[in-house]
């Protein structure tokens, strides 16, 4: 099993081995007997193996120690992470502060996670890098104050300051939303006129050759047709349990016809690779 | 798969409806489907009753491929085993017997508190008096205290007076190996 | 079933009255019978002497179909299920303390020992106390440490009183009925303990989570337990109301878990009215009332039955949000007045007249208000708001707030010339 030129260093280790074994071992007292230089490889190691167990584990060079090749194959690139903006930076919301792996820093006020642990903005203001005790001991928080020399953290009972952001305008009416015929094939004029042609209006409702080259109706409209003919079903009514049965029943009945069927099947292909 | 009862089995008999056996545990993901849409169904279906009730009942969520939405996976499968015929159904009692049940507990729980209190204070008891003896000893025999000195030395006690094998705890029930009669006191050296 | 059932109730009835008889003991103890029903249906045994049963059917004891449905008819459900009913008609009418069950007496021995030995105490206690509250102040060995003596030997005089009572399941059943007695130490201690297991919890999580507790008020640490009802409705903490239902004065439900009466006094304010100049938020009184009494017997206060001479210094201003707006939290506190003395009507009201800048953490520093309770709403921009705006003639009813345009940072080279 073992390549010959794999069994000089085991040889050199039986040799190192053999006074060992004659000093502790001395029922076993001939080394001939013990190792016999005719004795093949692959028991060698088997009789190794049982006595000094972790010795088969052992890797040996020729895999392992060769050195790899190419190195630097294996090294991805740099992803590019870190702080993209430094304490005291002005930034406006949604500008990145820090790209991380896993949450090195946390957000703070102000600022919000993004998807993959990117803090960015969420008000414009100056970036600061702060540690809070009273909210966790050993987070790193960035934040965002709004002023130049603003601090954070900020004490624990003090109201939080805030941004509006917003900016008062004439409220606009509410417009009723348009009739559902107006697409982007069919317009309303403002004169009254509607203009439209008549294939697109039929093209979403009327019969067309459809896949399976056949014309008809689309599939959504067919599933409709109960509803536009006002045909209206007899509510379930949970107390009937008679219903209830025949219809469990019905179920259990297919699945097991269905179940047999799909045996069959199983069986016959069965038979057809067996033979 | 039980039995049907006879009404319905000469019921089914009459309508011609024949009696297959459905399988005792049914398949899990038809258990899962049914919880899954019994809850969204169930509001649909409701709101729908109050205008005029459509044709198809189903959603049209639940109708699509991908299914309606699907709820806790772990939820769901607890649900399945906790409702499975199987399971032991929950034990109830009547308000009547829950609530002598709580008396018993509650008097037996009361009980094992004074039983507990009596053995502390008993304790306390003891160590109290052991305590004033040697108080006592100490400055009641007139020497001075020597002998309260000379007893608290305590080297060699165990091996000098009391085998240590003896120096434990007396307990309510016999040791697990019993009397051990080849044991003799160690020769003293 | 109903058949032989209704033949064989005469037999039954006569049975069950010579059994009631012959114990005596029975029928003094079913004074205090525990199921209500049960005296319900003693009740109805005495009118059938006078009446059939068919004629005046018992709602707690009728179980025939037809009876229902014609009691139905008349407008009386009956009570519980039928088989319930039915298993009353023919059950024993024994008290819930006189059940023949060994190990349940046997535990009631116990528990009713423990309490004779619990209500020995609370006597020993009380004399102790009222022997150390004759001692004069100089033997007691100072004011300081008789008053606390005298509170520490109170505090354990109540621990005892629930003690006393913990252990009954009449108490218990009570208890969970609501028909719990709040003047009683049990009673509100079982209550308060109840409180604190859920809704508490939810109201400091709701507080703090939306930042109510840093922005209106410093700290707030809730004893008392709030509910808040517009019309019938109870609102959820932290729920968005309409601004037509929030229009009506709410209805509070402060239920008290001390022995003591307080005066407090109680405030709604929102801190989210946005100020556009300023480009950030103002804070607005919506409500304040001082010198309401509560105590744990009287809950309901109907802010809109609060008397205007001695009480209600702000009236209820009903909250609206402009469209565009953040959500507006409306956020209700609930202060205890120093020593439960009331405060000065007068005074205040020709003090607080200003909605707009009165601070609730500057009213908590000059009249030494402590916080009790907390309660908490939201409303935000919808249909039936505009009508209240103009109810209440709101200023800015039809200006609309919109998200102003971000200007973005300047474009920087990526790599500028002095990379390269």
């Amino acid at each position: 099993m073992l390549q010959p030129r794999l069994l000089a260093p085991l040889r050199v280790l039986e040799r190192a081995l053999v006074p060992v074994f004659r000093s502790s071992q001395q029922p076993l007292s001939s080394p001939s007997i013990f190792f016999p230089r005719t004795l093949s490889a692959p028991t060698t190691t088997s009789l190794l193996n049982k006595r000094f167990p972790s010795l088969s584990q052992v890797r040996y060079a020729s895999h392992a120690s060769q050195g790899t090749a190419n190195r630097h194959s294996r090294d991805p690139a740099g992803k590019r992470l870190g702080a993209k903006r430094a304490g005291g930076e002005y930034v406006v919301p949604g500008c990145i502060i820090f790209r991380q792996r896993g949450t090195k820093w946390f957000a703070g006020e102000n600022c919000a996670m993004g998807r993959d642990h990117t803090i960015y903005a969420a008000e414009a203001g100056y970036v600061r890098y702060y540690l809070d005790p009273e909210q966790h001991s050993d987070r790193k928080y960035i934040g965002i104050v709004f002023e130049k020399e603003g601090k954070l953290p900020a004490p624990r009972n003090a109201p939080s300051r805030r941004r509006l952001n917003r900016v008062a305008v004439p409220r606009a009416p509410v417009v009723p939303e348009t009739d559902a015929a107006q697409s982007d094939l069919v317009a309303n004029l403002e004169d009254g006129t509607m203009v439209s042609s008549v294939e697109a209006v039929n093209a979403d409702t009327g019969a067309q050759l459809r896949p399976g080259y056949m014309y008809r109706e689309a599939n959504w409209q067919i599933g409709r047709a109960g509803d536009k003919a006002g045909i209206t079903a007899i509510p379930y009514n949970r107390n009937n349990r008679w219903l209830a049965w025949r219809k469990r029943q019905a179920r259990a009945d297919r699945a097991a016809q269905m179940k047999s069927l799909k045996n069959k099947k199983k069986a016959s292909k069965k038979a057809k690779g067996g033979r | 798969m039980r039995p049907l009862s006879p009404v319905l089995a000469s019921l089914a008999n009459v309508f011609r409806i024949p009696i297959s056996q459905t399988p005792a545990r049914p398949m899990i993901n038809r258990i899962c489907n049914e919880t899954v849409k019994s809850p969204t169904t169930g509001p649909v279906t409701s709101a729908i009753q109050q205008s005029a009730r459509p044709f198809s009942t189903t959603n049209a969520l639940l109708k699509r491929k991908g299914g309606g939405p699907r709820g806790d996976r772990r939820i769901t499968l607890i649900r399945y085993f906790l409702w499975h015929p199987l399971t032991p159904r929950p034990l109830r009692f009547s308000r009547t017997r829950y609530l002598r049940h709580w008396t018993i507990h509650r008097a037996w729980q009361l009980y094992q508190a004074q039983q507990r209190r009596e053995q502390q204070l008993e304790l306390q008891r003891q160590w109290q008096s052991m305590q004033s003896a040697c108080e006592e000893l100490r400055t009641g025999a007139g020497d001075g205290g020597k002998l309260f000195r000379k007893s608290m030395i305590k080297t060699g006690v165990f091996r000098d007076l009391v085998p240590i094998e003896y120096g434990r705890l007396q307990t309510e029930s016999p040791a697990k190996e019993g009397w051990n009669h080849e044991w003799k006191r160690p020769e003293k050296r | 079933m109903a058949h032989c059932e209704r033949a064989s109730k005469p037999l039954l009835q006569c049975l069950q009255r010579t059994c009631t008889k012959g114990l005596p003991s029975l029928q003094v103890q079913s004074a205090r019978t525990f199921q209500t029903t049960a005296l319900a249906r003693e009740e109805a045994q005495t009118e059938a002497k006078t009446q059939s049963f068919y004629k005046s059917p018992d709602p707690s004891l009728v179980s025939s179909p037809r009876l229902e449905r014609r009691m139905l008819r008349q407008g009386i459900s009956p009570i519980g299920s039928r088989r319930r009913r039915a298993a009353l008609q023919d059950s024993a009418n024994i008290p819930f303390e006189q059940l023949p069950y060994q190990c349940f007496q046997e535990a009631r021995k116990v528990l009713l020992g423990d309490r004779e030995e619990k209500l020995k105490q609370i006597s020993t206690m009380s004399e102790k106390i009222s022997r150390l509250e004759a001692v004069p102040t100089e033997e007691a060995g100072g004011e300081q440490a008789k008053k606390s003596k005298l509170r520490a030997m109170e505090l354990h005089l109540d621990h005892l009183k629930i003690l006393a009572d913990s252990n009954d399941p009449l108490v218990k059943k009570k208890f969970e009925d609501g028909q719990g007695d709040m003047s009683k130490p049990i009673y509100r201690f079982l209550a308060d303990r109840k409180w604190r297991e859920y809704r508490r919890k939810i109201l400091v999580q709701r507080i703090t989570q939306m930042n109510v507790v840093p922005d209106v008020l410093p700290h707030c640490e809730p004893v008392v337990d709030t509910k808040l009802y517009f019309g019938r409705n109870a609102i959820q903490l932290g729920e968005f109301v309409n601004a037509s239902a929030s229009a009506m004065v709410p209805k509070l439900d402060i239920q008290l878990f001390d022995r003591d009466e307080k005066l407090v006094t109680i405030a709604v304010v929102d801190p989210d009215v946005p100020n556009v100049e300023k480009d950030g938020f103002d804070y607005k009184m919506h409500y304040l009332a001082v010198n309401v009494p509560i105590s744990a017997t009287s809950t309901k206060v109907d802010l809109s039955k609060l008397s205007t001479e001695s009480q209600e210094i702000l009236p209820w201003l009903p909250p609206v949000a402009q469209k565009g707006s953040p959500y507006h939290r409306l956020s209700l506190f609930i202060l205890e007045q120093k020593d439960s003395k009331p405060l000065d009507f007068a005074a205040v009201k020709a003090k607080e007249t200003d909605r707009d800048n009165t601070l609730l953490r500057t009213l908590q520093a000059r009249y030494h208000l402590k916080p009790i309770g907390a309660h908490l709403f939201r409303t935000k921009w919808d249909e039936t708001t505009e009508e209240v705006m103009r109810q209440i003639g709101f200023p800015e009813a039809d200006m609309e707030l919109r998200r102003k345009r971000v200007e973005p940072l300047p474009y920087k080279r990526r790599n500028p010339s002095t990379f390269r």
